[in-house]
């Protein structure tokens, strides 16, 4: 889930209907962008609890989206650990685990410590089979906005004339990549058709690109974690987000949120969000 | 400079407008720094909050910027005015909410930005009720009658 389209579309249309404030330095981006995990417990909560905001409940999506919730590394892990364990297995590995266990979270935990070790990062989400380009893409021609939808054909296309490399040989353009690497990262690998699969291997193996995805189970491509997330650290994030905006929800709810749903948090913060509210609109 | 010493208020009390209404109100950020934020700027937004997709609007935009000829100094308290349009109107539903609100974002030196948020209500669209309760009692009165249908057959 990604506010990111919606808010290039705002962007759009705010500067299509209102043309004083579009112009170049007037209109910025950071405005629309919805406030930080960091900065939000820092805002001012609203007058009345009957104002409908989102600090209404601790469980809705804004609060536990992917990046909204920092992961939860077990003991003496890190984001910095798993760059390295990626580094060892050739920049090849895929987060396996089940619904609702957190890859999405960790995929996006891992961005800035990709950044930060050289590697340039291509992001896919694949919805229903389709694969949507998100942040920076490798190639000028791709369009950020304009294109958002594409086929895998169209990143074979597109991803192979890189900017650096049209006017020499190709092993010679990526000698680069041992300072910067580029990685392509696909949330929901195992949605793609087999055939879509292996020519994405293949394009990666040909161009020496990184491969990073999240699947259910276990492939082809080496697993770098698997994710299992427990009673306990459903109690931790519980508890961390209780911080931030107050809930009745006690450890009874967790308990049996828990039972009923395992190790999908993802449902277990939907079950949790419907017990809120529940409470609230009795109370 | 801290988060909190920015002071956003809404005119309005009671933060309740209607669809067409004028919005009005100040801010301005207390303490000693407050002569360094670069930039600062002011949004009338709307949001959705829930247990899906999220939306979300900007319906009026300003932005101050220090300029060497005319420094920004957020000490001195500045207004801010908008007519709010006739939708969406302020919905506190179970699974969707739609939040308005006045946000106001500092950009300080050294990439620090400092945010405050005031929520208002637009419109007058009861909130969701709970139906569960209402159900509940309902289910209990089938009981009971089957219960007493029961109970006379058995008779």
């Amino acid at each position: 889930m990604s506010t990111e389209p919606r808010i290039n579309s705002v962007q759009t249309r705010l500067e299509r209907d209102n043309p004083s404030v579009g112009g170049a330095g007037i209109f910025t981006r950071s405005s629309l962008v919805a406030p930080r995990a960091s900065e939000l417990p820092s805002l001012l909560a609203p007058r009345s609890s009957e104002l409908p905001s989102r600090y209404a409940n601790p469980f809705a999506t804004c609060w536990t989206r992917p990046g909204a919730l920092p992961f939860r590394f077990a003991d003496g892990q890190g984001a910095e650990q798993l760059v390295e364990k990626l580094a060892a297995q050739n920049w090849q590995g895929a987060i396996v685990g089940p619904h609702g266990s957190g890859k999405s979270t960790l995929l996006e935990t891992l961005r800035p410590a990709l950044q930060a070790a050289g590697c340039e990062i291509q992001s896919f989400a694949v919805r229903n089979g389709c694969a949507t380009a998100c942040g920076t893409p490798f190639n000028v021609k791709f369009k950020f906005g304009t294109a958002r939808s594409i086929t895998f054909a169209n990143l074979e296309r597109q991803a192979v004339p890189h900017p650096e490399s049209a006017r020499r040989p190709f092993p010679r353009a990526v000698a680069h990549t041992d300072k910067c690497r580029r990685l392509i990262l696909i949330d929901g690998y195992d949605q793609l058709g087999w055939f879509e699969r292996l020519r994405l291997t293949r394009l990666c193996r040909r161009q020496k690109l990184g491969l990073l995805v999240t699947a259910h189970g276990p492939l082809r491509i080496p697993t770098l974690i698997r994710l299992e997330p427990g009673l306990q650290l459903v109690q931790q994030l519980v508890a961390e987000l209780a911080a931030r905006v107050s809930t009745s929800i006690g450890a009874a709810d967790v308990n049996a949120s828990h039972a009923c749903y395992g190790c999908n948090v993802r449902e277990i913060f939907f079950d949790l969000y419907d017990r809120h509210e529940s409470l609230r609109h009795a109370v | 400079m801290t988060p909190s010493s920015i002071r956003l208020t809404l005119d309005a009390p009671t933060a309740h407008y209607q669809a067409g209404e004028r919005l009005t109100g100040r801010y301005m950020v207390e303490g000693t720094q407050a002569w360094s934020a670069r930039a600062a700027e002011l949004s009338v937004l709307w949001y959705t909050a829930g247990k899906g997709e999220e939306d979300m609007a900007v319906h009026h935009f300003e932005r101050l910027v220090d300029e060497p000829a005319r420094p920004l100094d957020l000490r001195v308290p500045r207004r801010f005015a908008t007519v709010l349009p006739a939708s969406p109107l302020s919905y506190d539903g179970q699974i969707v909410k739609v939040c308005w609100c006045v946000r106001v974002r500092l950009f300080l030196p050294h990439g620090q930005e400092s945010v405050a948020e005031t929520a208002f209500r637009l419109g007058n669209v009861p909130a969701a009720r709970n139906e569960e309760p209402e159900m509940r009692s309902e289910e209990r009165e089938l009981g009971a009658r089957s219960e007493e249908r029961g109970a006379r057959n058995v008779d």
